[in-house]
């Protein structure tokens, strides 16, 4: 709720600068109700930065293949670091998630995104796994892969993930096909 | 001032629906996919008599195989060899002595073995040959069509042979 009033003051006071800009530049005509895109820059610079030092080790995993028939074909883990700061109840809860770039590896006849599972191993305090074995998403939150969520300011949050690739037969054969992903840390 | 109020709930639905605070960091999976094969065939295969007197015995085995090879230079194939034989010719049926032989079919990717194949027990025999680069099949078939010549020299009584197959990809 908290927030809500900050937006609606926000967005009264672009709005009255607005008058007031339209009023001066123009006070021999009518004042035209315009919002400058200057003012929309001004709402979402005021929202504050609540998390800093992220960093993901390490930060390309790599994944060995096997025999494609078997259920797991091989897995790889990576730890993703960050700090929250300037959280305050009841609005100091966060997630993490995580997305693909694209929708299959380049290389290696384009093994899709969606046969890469994602776990959450392990949290550090103040959060919680919520991934288990979810295919990885190439949507945007919070249609993307919800790794772990947490509450609090904390120095550092650490998650760690665990990604199992699903080999197939089709896949063309060859070395270093990658595929990006994106840690997205998101707070209501 | 009436004309601001609509303009100011759009603006508000609009932060209410985003997230307040976001930040991103990237990395990257990256997987080589190698060169595999497998392979299983019908764990027992009963040759059995034909109708007439001493017509050969027969019956049939599926080779089931899956294979991925090189999209440059890549190739393989599937082979076999008698490892035990039926028995010691002329009383008992045997490989060595020729008495067995197979036809193959199915077998994609790859081409089955052409004609009438004499399993040896000395040197692997073709199956399928010939995958080439860049192939790929899972769960494919091949089928052998066995036939153990009936002599009447043998030895009354049930005989075994244990047949070994290779399948090689590169």
């Amino acid at each position: 709720m908290r927030k809500f009033l900050l937006l609606a003051t926000v967005s009264a006071f672009g709005l009255t600068g607005g008058l007031v800009w339209a009023q001066k530049a123009a006070s021999a005509r009518r004042p035209t109700p315009v919002l400058p895109p200057a003012q929309m820059q001004q709402e979402s610079a005021v929202v504050p930065m609540a998390v800093s030092n992220y960093s993901v080790t390490p930060a390309t995993v790599t994944f060995t293949s096997s025999n494609p028939s078997t259920s797991a074909a091989g897995s790889a883990t990576t730890t993703v670091r960050f700090r929250t700061s300037g959280l305050v109840a009841p609005n100091n809860t966060w997630r993490l998630w995580i997305q693909a770039s694209a929708a299959s590896f380049t290389g290696c006849n384009a093994p899709p995104a969606g046969g890469v599972t994602v776990t959450c191993a392990s949290v550090s305090t103040g959060m919680a796994c919520v991934a288990s074995g979810a295919t990885l998403s190439t949507s945007a939150p919070p249609a993307a892969t919800e790794v772990a969520s947490g509450t609090g300011n904390h120095n550092p949050n650490t998650v760690t993930v665990t990604y199992t690739f699903q080999d197939g037969w089709n896949y063309q054969v060859g070395t270093g096909c990658s595929l990006g992903v994106s840690y997205i840390y998101t707070s209501p | 001032m009436k004309k601001l109020i609509p303009l100011v709930a759009v603006l508000l639905l609009a932060g209410s629906s985003a997230f307040a605070a976001t930040a991103t960091t990237t990395g990257t999976l990256s997987v080589t996919v190698g060169v595999e094969m497998s392979i299983s065939v019908t764990a027992n295969t009963i040759l059995t008599e034909g109708g007439t007197p001493f017509s050969p015995f027969t019956g049939n085995t599926t080779v089931t195989y899956s294979v991925r090879t090189a999209n440059s230079g890549g190739d393989g194939n599937i082979q076999l060899e008698v490892s035990a034989d039926f028995g010691t010719a002329p009383k008992a049926p045997s490989a060595a002595a020729s008495n067995l032989t197979y036809t193959c079919s199915g077998g994609t990717p790859g081409t089955p073995c052409s004609g009438s194949q004499t399993a040896s027990t000395t040197a692997q025999t073709n199956v399928v040959t010939s995958f080439g680069a860049d192939a790929h099949g899972n769960a494919s078939t091949a089928t052998l069509a066995w036939t153990l010549a009936n002599n009447v020299a043998y030895q009354t009584g049930p005989y075994q042979a244990t047949v070994t197959y290779t399948i090689s990809a590169t």
